[in-house]
């Protein structure tokens, strides 16, 4: 699989706090990845490094490929746009003198994709209206279209849909797929609103005190979040042969445990299980949403 | 470089900050001429285009780490060496442009009375120099502005540094001022001849007098006649090495370079120079100084720019 990043014990110690600590993920080239954690796990400090904002403690990473410390990188962050926390916008420029700057920043010499870029974001109709006037949704997506300036093919966004409106919500939704289906972006979405990421990740990087916890693939995701029940017998093989014989959806944990997914009448799969002298031990049903899994993985006692 | 360059010169264009602070620069420098038209320049009154530059900088560049912009920079891949660079090459862009709005109207006004009393040369001397201490200013602004990311912060601090400075001058030359020896007399005033009361009305006498003015409005003029001169050495001369080195310093401070230009222009007003005779001194051979002080302002760049550099790499932008 070919990686856009690939990070590798990556560290970074601010005086006596650890903000990462070994951490090791990989985005895969045309993914959506939902960068996953709660406040404080360590999601703006490893955007901060990628983009070249400070330097790790220890450990590297690779992007396009590249190692950070190369003096390659530089060109490498060419290929991708960032918007770290809040958008980093002129206040007292217009959305296209924005994008214009930002144009000259990168040394494209002429203006024509500005209009369009403007109209992918829905800011369009923004006239002379300066960017501290704006809306904080408007704002958000004038940050993100300055990060798409210069067509990059990475996507680097942290917290994009903090403090919007639900409307404003849809909308960067609809824009980030947008970009990932129709230009093939590869976006890297920091976020701690798990339902919002859930209607769009394709891969998940669950983040805890600055260690990667899990990285899971969405079909992996679904797959470990199907509604089940899981049975605990005296033997599986047994309860396979049963459940065969039902035509009934199953998936054998361990030589005790089995998860059945397809409803089944549990007097009569009782009963055949008892015949055959198989004891049922324990029988409970599984239904975890993104938000269970990712709290059963970091930890939700205090939640209880 | 160069994109960085572009962009930031793009934005002063579009800045109303700009644009005001440019004319501002012109009204001090009007105000400057105004002041001057006697042909006594007075440091004091420059002092608003240095403060004009630091609100300018500080706030332009602060405006960076408020707006978060300066993320943007690094982010498409310039290094932290090339963005300091273009903010200082933009900052010795505005310390020209700045001192040119100052200095051209200021120019105008003095031109006819003034100015045509100086030889060119240490007109020319003065102007470059000036030039390249508002460069020197502007340098300073930017370093402290890039370094510390709390805009009202690094706005204080710099116009903290303009009094500190002139201060730290003052008493330099204060201290490097004094003479070798001092002269202690014994004087007693004696009437004046009706010469000498003459020459006192026609603006000519030299010396120290006084007058007294009794009840009928008859006055009475008096000169100090020295009667026991004593020259003693002064505790407070400062020993060569010492003193060599206050001067280098004096020299490196803006303020420093500031005294001595407004000081030989002033004197060049009020002093007949005769050019070309060679029992004549030409005006800047009696301020030798004025001859390194472009020296000491490059200098001064090449060092704020390089303590600049070093702190930048290493700071962290969050």
């Amino acid at each position: 699989m070919n990686y856009v990043l690939q990070t590798n014990s990556l560290t970074k110690r601010y005086k006596h706090f650890k903000a990462l600590n070994g951490l090791t993920m990989n985005v895969p080239k045309g993914s959506i990845y939902g960068f996953v954690g709660k406040n404080g796990a360590g999601k703006t400090t490893l955007i901060r490094l990628i983009c070249g904002l400070q330097e790790p403690t220890s450990g590297d990473f690779t992007l396009y490929g590249i190692r950070n410390d190369s003096k390659d990188i530089r060109k490498s962050r060419r290929r991708m746009g960032a918007v770290v926390e809040t958008a980093a916008i002129y206040m007292d420029m217009t959305a296209e003198e924005n994008l214009k700057y930002q144009y000259l920043l990168m040394g494209i010499p002429s203006y024509h994709g500005i209009p369009e870029l403007l109209k992918l974001v829905g800011l369009e109709n923004t006239g002379k209206k300066k960017a501290g006037n704006f809306s904080l949704g408007m704002k958000q997506r004038l940050g993100i279209a300055v990060a798409l300036a210069g067509d990059p093919d990475f996507l680097v966004l942290d917290e994009p849909v903090n403090g919007l409106d639900p409307q404003g919500i849809v909308e960067i939704r609809e824009l980030i797929l947008k970009l990932n289906r129709e230009q093939q972006i590869t976006i890297l979405i920091s976020s701690h609103i798990l339902d919002e990421l859930s209607r769009l990740a394709t891969h998940y990087g669950i983040i805890d005190s600055g260690r990667m916890v899990k990285e899971i693939s969405a079909e992996e995701l679904e797959a470990a979040c199907r509604k089940c029940t899981r049975m605990e017998v005296s033997d599986t093989a047994v309860l396979a042969r049963i459940l065969d014989s039902m035509n009934v959806e199953y998936k054998i944990i361990s030589d005790n445990i089995a998860d059945v997914f397809s409803k089944v009448n549990i007097t009569q799969l009782s009963a055949a299980l008892a015949k055959e002298n198989c004891e049922v031990l324990s029988m409970q049903e599984k239904d975890e949403s993104l938000e269970s899994y990712y709290i059963s993985l970091v930890g939700g006692a205090d939640h209880a | 470089m160069h994109k960085c360059l572009s962009a930031e010169f793009y934005r002063c264009r579009r800045s109303l900050l700009f644009w005001l602070m440019l004319l501002a620069s012109v009204l001090s420098g009007v105000f400057y001429g105004i002041v001057s038209m006697s042909g006594s320049f007075d440091d004091m009154f420059v002092v608003p285009l240095f403060v004009i530059l630091a609100v300018f900088v500080s706030l332009n560049t602060g405006r960076e780490y408020t707006d978060n912009t300066i993320r943007n920079k690094i982010i498409t891949g310039a290094s932290k060496t090339t963005v300091l660079l273009s903010k200082l090459a933009t900052g010795i862009g505005i310390g020209v442009l700045f001192s040119a709005a100052f200095l051209i109207p200021c120019a105008i006004i003095l031109s006819v009375d003034v100015l045509s009393k100086i030889p060119v040369s240490v007109l020319c001397r003065t102007l470059i120099g000036f030039v390249l201490l508002s460069v020197v200013w502007a340098v300073l602004f930017t370093v402290i502005s890039m370094l510390i990311s709390a805009k009202g912060l690094g706005g204080i601090i710099n116009f903290v540094l303009i009094i500190a400075v002139m201060f730290l001058s003052y008493q330099l030359e204060f201290i490097i001022g004094q003479p070798e020896f001092i002269t202690n007399m014994e004087a007693s005033q004696v009437l004046m001849t009706p010469e000498e009361v003459r020459q006192i009305q026609e603006g000519t006498y030299e010396g120290s007098y006084s007058y007294i003015t009794d009840d009928n409005g008859q006055v009475t003029y008096y000169k100090d006649v020295v009667s026991n001169a004593e020259q003693t050495p002064n505790p407070k001369y400062l020993k060569s090495s010492l003193r060599n080195i206050l001067t280098h310093l004096d020299s490196m401070l803006p303020h420093g370079q500031i005294n001595e230009y407004v000081s030989c222009l002033t004197d060049s007003v009020y002093t007949d120079w005769q050019v070309g005779d060679a029992s004549e001194k030409e005006p800047i051979d009696a301020y030798p100084r004025l001859k390194t002080f472009p020296l000491y302002s490059c200098l001064d760049i090449l060092l704020l720019s390089g303590v600049g550099l070093i702190l930048f790499r290493k700071k962290e932008i969050r």
